[in-house]
């Protein structure tokens, strides 16, 4: 019976330990991104004024073809797309691909901009649902409508992406608030360094509590709904500090699906989206890393600090429960599909660093955590762990989650300082401090449904509704 | 101290560390405000002293004393206002800014400092022109190790009559002096369209690799002196692909019907962008010679010469025309729909 109880003992502090050491390795690895992501700014600050970006850039920047899938889009598909028209850029188009709405979406874009359908040579190197109709117009020579077949997000890309003729095609969502100057900003690494370039990912800010007009964020400020703005310092570490500092080792694997720009070519390449995965954003990332690697050829996959595309966060706990879910499930799929890239010396950091990090972050981390939430009070309630200890690194651990917050507010602080006010900043610095009880969590949890979900090969988005940013 | 006791601690020291951390930064923050709130006021000062001068020099002057030694806001300030003023007027300024010597205080500016710094002082020395300015640039294209800082010196120094040699370019894109980057691109075109027989001249002598030479047969195209079609005609056989596309391409936009037959020959040949490229210059020079050939392209599984080769067909008239409607009736399944989408699209 006393072999049993000190078994039980050692066990359980075995698992603590476990859950303890993981928390304390994440940590860790969020230090190591933050020198990397400090190191990143340092070597290329951003460009400062607009006119010094259009001064330098303009006159060699490349063509671009802007793709936006659009489902049930009928209320505020004319405004998106007017905005999309007037971002300061020389030489871009805009392929709209109504992606079988339900809803009035082609009759609204048909009617708002004058078109007619025109006849396109084209090509189905990307599998996608048929296409049933080209529409362009005199009055806006740079905007293309596709209609075509409902076929979910990653078909519509595809469908843009056969119909693109530019060399640069940039992928976004449906909502996605573009920056004026964000081609040319996030166009930068295909212009300095064009034999290598392949992708650029810029970064995604959450539009929530900013004042938005005209599908413009022309006043930034922060959201009064509480998990839009943990989101908010979620969104400065992930972006700000995490991809950046990927993106610097050369092992970036995910360009948001919101915003990024890719050299078509090298898209086809590799066959174009993924259908039949919720994250269609990440694995296209890995599959080019992958097929770059195994043909030898020297590439780059870039992201930039500089905020070129707003975002609407979800501000309830059941449409981001769905979200993060989804994400998960995306992360488990690409993970699961390019598995052999796993420590494997051929895909060199990708393989060792890249992936490592997804097996701890996204693979095991959440399944260690929520067995930790679960398994360690009741451990101490049954006598078998010491608390004092537990608590003491628990303490550690939350300290750590702090100071990695606050350090990505302080990098925001140094290089681009879009939050307005002083006091943005303290509220952001509660926010770092609030997430660590409760929402850090929940995040886990709503993980754990993901991978549930990745298991039971769900393939649903579920229902995002969202707000809309109307006059904020 | 024990382990407990140095675990909390590590907590603590951790959690206020980072409260005063964020707490600084509010502090920097209000004080990075006024020095922005200043900052603007200065610059908008200089802006309404630049202004001035449009109207009176001297009053115009007067305002600028107290900030023509300060290198980063009168290179700030001349950079916005030269998006602002053109024409005489602009050049009224400049002149008078010359006057005051911040041609001078930019040069220096441009010569050391952080980099940040110096590319805008360099800017604003390529913006305000004249001797001491051309000179600054030759000295920082000169010493700086900086690809950009380089290119920027190169494209002031191409402003203002006092371009690099292409020699001098090759030379230092070959040891790697400068990213070659898009921006590299349009320089080198801007400088061979000033003097295409001496790029030629100084490509045949410095030999480079295959990348250079790209990069100078390319930027012939655009410099539009039949002088170097002999020698972009020559290129058009050079061993490196990227060097035949890109003789193609220069040789298209020159639209010299000379060039016909080693268009024609190009149509042929083993890379398919160098025959993209040769059927893209077929039709843009008006090559009608080349249509029963270009037909040959629309079966070719690249689906860019098939395209490139239907778009040429359809610039050709109405031989060309002709031949997309032979080929759109009795084609193979893949020249079918080539030609046929084609005829649609240019039709439409």
């Amino acid at each position: 019976m006393t072999d049993l109880v000190s078994l039980a003992e050692t066990a359980a502090e075995i698992i603590a330990w476990t859950v303890i050491g993981a928390g304390l390795l994440q940590s860790g690895v969020y230090l190591w991104q933050l020198v990397l992501a400090a190191q990143a700014l340092t070597a290329a600050p951003p460009v400062g004024r607009e006119g010094a970006l259009w001064r330098r850039y303009a006159e060699a920047a490349p063509p671009i073809t802007l793709m936006a899938p659009a489902y049930n889009e009928a209320l505020t598909i004319v405004e998106s797309v007017r905005s999309l028209l007037t971002l300061q850029y020389p030489a871009f188009e805009v392929l709209v691909v109504n992606d079988g709405s339900g809803d009035q979406t082609l009759q609204v874009l048909i009617e708002a901009f004058e078109l007619e359908p025109i006849e396109r040579h084209y090509h189905l190197t990307a599998p996608c649902k048929a296409i049933r109709g080209v529409y362009a117009g005199a009055r806006q020579p740079r905007l293309v409508v596709v209609d075509k077949e409902n076929g979910g997000k990653a078909d519509a890309l595809n469908a843009a992406l056969n119909l693109s003729r530019t060399p640069l095609v940039c992928s976004m969502d449906a909502d996605s608030l573009l920056e004026p100057d964000a081609l040319l900003r996030a166009v930068r690494p295909f212009m300095d360094n064009p034999e290598r370039t392949i992708a650029v990912g810029g970064t995604v800010r959450i539009a929530n509590g900013c004042k938005v007009s005209f599908g413009r964020v022309v006043e930034v400020g922060l959201p009064r709904n509480p998990l839009a703005l943990l989101q908010t310092v979620e969104y400065l570490r992930a972006f700000l500090m995490a991809r950046l500092a990927w993106s610097r080792i050369g092992a970036l694997l995910v360009i948001s699906g919101a915003f990024g720009i890719f050299r078509r070519q090298a898209v086809l390449d590799v066959g174009g989206y993924s259908l039949g995965t919720v994250g269609e954003d990440m694995e296209l990332v890995v599959k080019l890393h992958r097929h770059m690697r195994e043909e030898g050829r020297p590439y780059r996959i870039d992201y930039i600090a500089e905020p070129v595309c707003w975002t609407e966060a979800p501000e309830s706990l059941r449409v981001l429960g769905r979200q993060r879910a989804r994400w998960q499930r995306g992360a488990l799929e690409t993970f699961a599909k390019h598995r052999r890239m796993l420590f494997d010396p051929r895909y060199g950091r990708v393989g060792f660093l890249g992936f490592g990090n997804v097996l701890l972050v996204d693979v095991v981390g959440p399944v260690v955590e929520v067995l930790g939430y679960i398994l360690i009070p009741l451990f101490w309630a049954m006598g078998l762990l010491s608390f004092d200890y537990l608590a003491a690194l628990l303490g550690l651990t939350f300290g750590f989650g702090v100071a990695v917050s606050v350090a990505s507010v302080a990098l925001e602080e140094a290089e681009l300082r879009r939050f307005p006010k002083a006091w943005h900043l303290l509220v952001l610095l509660a926010a770092a401090v609030f997430e660590n009880f409760g929402y850090r969590q929940l995040n886990n949890f709503w993980r754990i449904r993901g991978l549930w979900q990745f298991l039971r090969k769900s393939e649903s988005w579920g229902v995002m509704s969202r707000k809309g940013f109307g006059a904020s | 101290m024990n382990g407990l006791e140095l675990i909390w601690s590590a907590a603590g020291l951790l959690a206020s560390g980072a409260t005063l951390w964020l707490l600084a930064l509010v502090v920097l923050r209000l004080a990075h405000e006024r020095r922005s709130a200043e900052a603007e006021r200065r610059r908008a000062r200089v802006l309404s002293a630049l202004a001035e001068m449009l109207k009176d020099a001297n009053a115009g002057a007067a305002l600028l004393a107290s900030s023509i030694r300060d290198a980063g806001l009168m290179a700030d300030a001349l950079l916005q206002f030269q998006d602002l003023v053109r024409g005489p007027d602009q050049t009224r300024v400049l002149d008078n800014l010359r006057g005051l010597g911040v041609d001078g205080v930019l040069r220096d500016a441009a010569l050391r400092g952080v980099k940040r710094g110096r590319v805008s002082a360099a800017e604003a020395l390529a913006a305000i022109g004249g001797p001491v300015a051309v000179e600054g640039l030759e000295q920082l294209a000169a010493s700086t190790d900086d690809p950009e800082l380089r290119l920027v010196a190169w494209d002031g120094l191409m402003r203002h009559g006092a371009p690099p040699s292409v020699a001098s370019v090759i030379s230092v894109v070959e040891r790697g002096g400068v990213q070659p980057s898009l921006r590299l691109v349009q320089l080198v075109r801007d400088l061979v369209s000033r003097g295409p027989s001496a790029a030629a001249a100084a490509l045949d002598t410095a030999a480079p690799s295959a990348a250079s030479r790209a990069l100078i047969v390319d930027a012939m195209g655009y410099a539009g002196d039949y002088a170097v079609l002999p020698w972009l005609i020559a290129r058009a056989e050079d061993p490196d692909p990227d060097v035949r596309a890109a003789a193609m391409r220069s040789l298209g936009r020159l639209q010299h019907p000379q060039a016909q037959k080693v268009v024609a020959t190009a149509l042929t040949d083993p890379d398919w962008p160098v025959r993209a490229a040769a059927a893209q210059a077929a039709g843009a020079a008006g090559f009608v010679a080349c249509a029963e050939s270009l037909s040959d392209l629309l079966g070719q599984p690249e689906w860019w010469v098939r395209f490139r080769a239907g778009e040429a067909l359809s610039r050709l008239g109405a031989p060309g025309a002709e031949v997309l409607r032979r080929t759109a009736a009795h084609g193979d399944a893949v020249s079918r729909e080539a030609a046929s989408r084609a005829l649609a699209e240019h039709r439409a």
